[in-house]
């Protein structure tokens, strides 16, 4: 530790985002000392997180907004404390930028500049500083949430930041995670005596920490001073726009009214599996009665999500049955059936979203409900008992309990989190389904809307519905009068070596959210006694495959595909690959080369005899013998290409992009990152097309289906992608000067030698088929 | 109407924000997944048919040319298209594309094919008549590369076909579809942090304001 704790200033400070013609925060005037531990509190859209991005200065420069007053650290521009600042965003996908967590603690170092020798200190010490002791090749992916986030935490430690800025860090996690990460940052902020600033809506995680609370509302700094002091003269108006301030529950809704009905769902001897994850052995026996309300708790990675995804027909059960509403396994409905009798609410409502407009998501609800008539003649949906007619409540009355009167008009994706999850809490209930299925229902909820989420609920109920619900807050399970199914912590984690006096709460990898493991990034750097393919550096196997294939184009003759292709096969062996893995690899190339070839046959330049001529067709000796070429060809530049592309680390593939191509730092790492998230994607992915099927969309054509998906996973992927740009912002990304690349890329002999062989390969082939004659040139070949 | 908006004075910059970079990149990672998916929808199916048809089976194949036209749209920097499209290759390569590295050479041509449209309009010009002439651009791409490795000894007459069937396709799949996306992204705010969306926002507040002036002007009358 080289400096001491950093002031922070803000004078008649305010931020114009670009787009936006109201200031998001005006004439904000603050000071905060050395050392001072600070709590700023708001209602959301106060601008909160705007401020601490500012500090980090992370905001970005006048194409995104107008500055006005002056905001300082160390009295300072914030632009001269690159690196002093440092900052904790809430969702730990958006801050973990390597695959391999000790290489993502290095980042923000490698990023400014720093000596190796100091970073590989730091790699060390900045993890066992928040509590993490893992081993050297951890992914990030594979640990939970807690330990996630406190990865990210040590990413920031790794900068030596003489202030810390904590954006909700802990509203993404389990109890056992808030526990975690609190207790963390309590120890490092007295130990090291840094300024701390944490934007947080649970004012009990952090009350005891803070010696100082201050209070923005409508851009504009309200109250401010002792927690005691700000809690005791404001509490009840803090608590009334929604902030949870201790002592001041919210508004309970009345215990069950009605008795217990039939039993809507029932689940046998039920195991269960996560989508390409291992199963879980519940051995569950369930009765869901109408009029009942069933919380499924359990730490993170026990199978809450996926439980409710099988009960919910959108996941096929591992072993077992479920029975639901008389009609069979819900795995075997209809779509159309599904919206209409159940109503699901995803961990992520942004992967339910199927309309333009709030108002139409709602719509979108009704029309299963109408879509159910048959259903209701049948007297299936009848089993809810008699004090309600089941119809829906109008969408707009609806919109109106649900707080988004204001927002009808507007597009799902841009609501809050809040908002986003109410809305699909309200979906649910649109379609009057008489079991809804909800997974963290009020995740990211104020008091206040909590207290209208856990109303609806306790109504849902009260008429005869029943609701199965995975939730970690124990706060709804009790105002609701929930029955408690506690799944059981699961198995010992494989990958993650937490200290022993924290295993009991900080397990597993999370198959809740499901897993993340990466393929990207599977192979580890390569030791001494892997195989020469395993060795290569990535820019010679890149620079192997694509350089003679340039040569091989020039010409279309059999002889020079011929020879390329002989003396290609001699040589892949001596990449060491296993035969079987490599004919896997190829197996596509062998089936898709005859088919161009078969094209050629029939469209190749006729020449000698014709045997068959129609149309555009024309089968000759000529057009034989180019389908050939043809053949062999595709053959000699495909199949070194897929021998010599050994599924490259894209941690690996970028330090070479960077450091021996010399690319663009700035985009090879941009590319690295986001190919961390492809793994995220790809379960975004299943997770939408699940979602369509529950909205009762699934029974449409393809093509709609598809575009429907693709358009989402390209919302997600955006909202994703600008999340991680803050989190890389603020770990010294885009710094300028130069980078520390700490891990070495070696070129070495081998890859000169196998770039070599592979040009010679081509050279030699080409140059055979001029002496022999047959150099037949494409350029020719088009223009004739 | 439209010249009372306010309109930035000062061009906007050509150089790449952290945001740009990391958003370009992870679209590029969303369009390799959404190659992966179409390979293995598309292809198996199709192939065999593919054979024997004219040229006219290019008529799908601006699937894998929208990231090019997208990423340049949204991103609007020079070299976005290449970028983006470049990314995408890369991945669906790693995600076991079946052509290996290769699918790089093909992802920078086509890349290319609309990066040099966006470049001759001097990265100002991002409507929809600029979308789909970079789509037919990352068509000429898709041609080039494919004329010389698969169909280097065709007749000429498949060739036509195949070059105009592949412009077409980017035409309507790349251009006019990366365009319609990105107006539906603007929709939903994701694209807050970047001039296309500030753009529709601005529009639509001002839709907004003359819609709740119409309302008023009903109400009093």
């Amino acid at each position: 530790m080289t400096t001491a704790a950093a002031s922070l200033g803000a004078h008649d400070w305010g931020w114009t985002p670009a787009g936006r013609s109201t200031p998001v925060l005006d004439g904000v005037d603050l000071s905060i000392a050395p050392g001072e531990r600070v709590l700023l509190l708001g209602a959301s859209g106060s601008g909160k997180s705007t401020l601490l991005q500012a500090w980090a200065g992370v905001l970005g420069g006048s194409d995104e907004g107008d500055q006005r007053g002056n905001l300082t650290v160390d009295d300072r521009p914030v632009a001269e404390s690159r690196g002093r600042v440092g900052l904790l965003l809430q969702d730990p996908d958006a801050q973990l930028v390597l695959a391999r967590a000790r290489d993502d603690v290095a980042f923000g170092p490698e990023n400014l500049g720093v000596p190796a020798a100091q970073i590989a200190e730091r790699v060390d010490s900045a993890p066992q500083a928040v509590g993490l002791d893992l081993p050297a090749d951890a992914e990030g992916a594979r640990l939970s949430g807690g330990q996630r986030q406190r990865l990210a935490l040590a990413g920031v430690l790794a900068l030596e930041p003489a202030a810390l800025l904590l954006d909700e860090p802990t509203a993404q996690l389990d109890p056992a995670g808030v526990v975690d990460v609190a207790r963390a940052v309590d120890g490092l902020v007295r130990e090291r005596a840094l300024t701390l600033v944490v934007v947080e809506h649970r004012v009990e995680v952090w009350a005891a920490l803070v010696d100082r609370v201050v209070v923005l509302d409508d851009g504009r700094v309200v109250a401010d001073g002792p927690v005691e002091e700000v809690l005791a003269e404001q509490g009840a108006e803090l608590s009334a726009r929604g902030v949870w301030v201790p002592g001041r529950e919210p508004e309970h809704p009345a215990a069950a009214s009605a008795l217990r009905g039939d039993v809507l769902v029932e689940a046998a001897r039920l195991d269960v599996q996560p989508a390409g994850g291992e199963p879980i052995p519940l051995g569950l026996d369930l009765e869901v009665r109408a009029g009942e309300i069933v919380a499924l708790t359990g730490p993170n990675g026990s199978g809450k999500s996926t439980l409710l995804l099988t009960l919910a027909g959108l996941l096929p059960p591992a072993a077992g049955s479920i029975e639901a509403l008389a009609a069979g396994a819900p795995e075997r409905w209809s779509s159309a059936d599904l919206a209409a009798r159940f109503g699901v609410v995803f961990q992520n409502p942004e992967h339910q979203f199927v309309a333009g407009t709030v108002r139409d998501e709602l719509a979108v609800g009704q029309r299963a409900y109408a879509g159910a008539r048959g259903d209701r003649a049948h007297g299936l949906v009848a089993s809810r008992a008699g004090s309600l007619d089941g119809s829906p409540a109008p969408a707009d009355a609806l919109i109106a309990r649900l707080g988004l009167r204001r927002l009808g008009g507007v597009s799902p994706f841009s609501l809050s989190g809040g908002e986003q999850r109410r809305l699909s809490v309200g979906t649910a209930l649109a379609a009057a389904p008489p079991v809804l299925l909800l997974d963290e229902p009020t995740f990211g909820q104020d008091s206040r809307t909590w207290a209208e989420l856990a109303a609806l609920l306790a109504e849902h109920r009260d008429a005869g519905g029943a609701v199965v619900m995975a939730t970690h807050d124990r706060a709804l399970v009790e105002a609701l009068g929930a029955r408690e199914v506690a799944l059981p912590a699961p198995g010992a984690p494989e990958l993650v070596s937490a200290r022993p006096t924290q295993l009991a709460n900080t397990p597993q990898p999370n198959p809740d959210t499901p897993s993340h493991a990466s393929t990207a990034s599977v192979s580890q750097t390569p030791s001494r006694s892997a195989t020469l393919g395993d060795r290569l550096n990535p820019v010679a196997s890149i620079a192997a495959s694509l350089v003679p294939a340039l040569l091989l184009v020039t010409t279309i003759d059999v002889v020079s595909a011929a020879v390329a292709l002989v003396l290609q096969l001699l040589l892949i062996p001596l990449l060491g690959i296993p035969a079987r893995l490599l004919l896997h690899r190829i197996a596509p190339i062998l089936i898709a080369a005859p088919f161009a070839a078969l094209t050629i046959v029939f469209y190749g330049q006729p020449s000698g005899t014709v045997y068959a001529e129609f149309w555009l067709v024309s089968i000759s000796d000529g057009s034989l013998e180019l389908a050939l070429a043809t053949l062999l060809r595709i053959l000699a530049i495909a199949v070194p290409a897929i021998a010599l592309f050994s599924r490259p680390d894209a941690t690996r593939l970028g330090d070479a992009l960077g450091q021996n191509l010399r690319l663009p730092s700035r985009f090879v790492l941009g590319g690295v990152a986001a190919l961390r998230l492809l793994t995220v994607l790809r379960d975004d992915a299943r997770l939408l097309e699940r979602a369509r099927r529950a909205r009762g969309l699934g029974d449409h054509g393809r093509v709609r289906r598809a575009a429907s998906l693709v358009f989402a996973l390209l919302v997600l992927s955006i909202r994703r992608g600008s999340a991680l740009a803050i989190g890389m912002e603020a770990r010294g990304f885009g710094a300028p000067g130069p980078r520390t690349w700490i891990r070495p890329s070696p070129w070495r002999a081998s890859d000169t030698a196998v770039v070599a062989t592979a040009v010679l390969v081509s050279a030699a082939a080409v140059t055979t088929a001029v002496l022999v004659g047959t150099f037949n040139p494409v350029i020719g070949v088009v223009g004739g | 109407m439209v010249t009372t908006a306010p309109s930035p004075t000062t061009r906007p910059s050509m150089r790449w924000r952290v945001v740009d970079i990391v958003v370009a990149s992870v679209l590029g990672v969303a369009g390799g997944l959404v190659f992966t998916l179409w390979n293995l929808v598309y292809s198996p199916l199709t192939a065999p048919i593919e054979a024997v048809l004219p040229g006219l089976q290019a008529l799908v194949y601006a699937v894998w040319l929208f990231p090019a036209v997208l990423v340049g749209l949204i991103v609007r920097k020079p070299g976005a298209a290449l970028y983006g499209e470049l990314v995408a290759a890369a991945v669906s390569a790693l995600l076991g594309g079946f052509w290996g590295w290769t699918a790089l050479a093909w992802g920078l041509v086509q890349g290319l094919g609309a990066e040099i449209v966006f470049a001759i309009l001097l990265y100002r010009a991002w409507g929809l008549v600029p979308a789909i002439v970079a789509g037919v651009g990352a068509g000429v791409g898709l041609t080039i590369m494919d004329l010389t490795f698969y169909y280097a000894a065709a007749r000429p007459e498949f060739m036509v076909v195949y070059a105009v069937s592949a412009m077409l396709s980017g035409a309507v799949i790349a251009g006019l579809g990366s365009w319609l996306i990105v107006r539906g992204l603007a929709r939903t705010g994701a694209l807050s942090r970047f001039a296309a969306g500030r753009e529709f926002a601005l529009q639509s507040e001002r839709e907004a304001t003359s819609a709740d002036e119409a309302v008023e002007h009903r109400s009093t009358s």
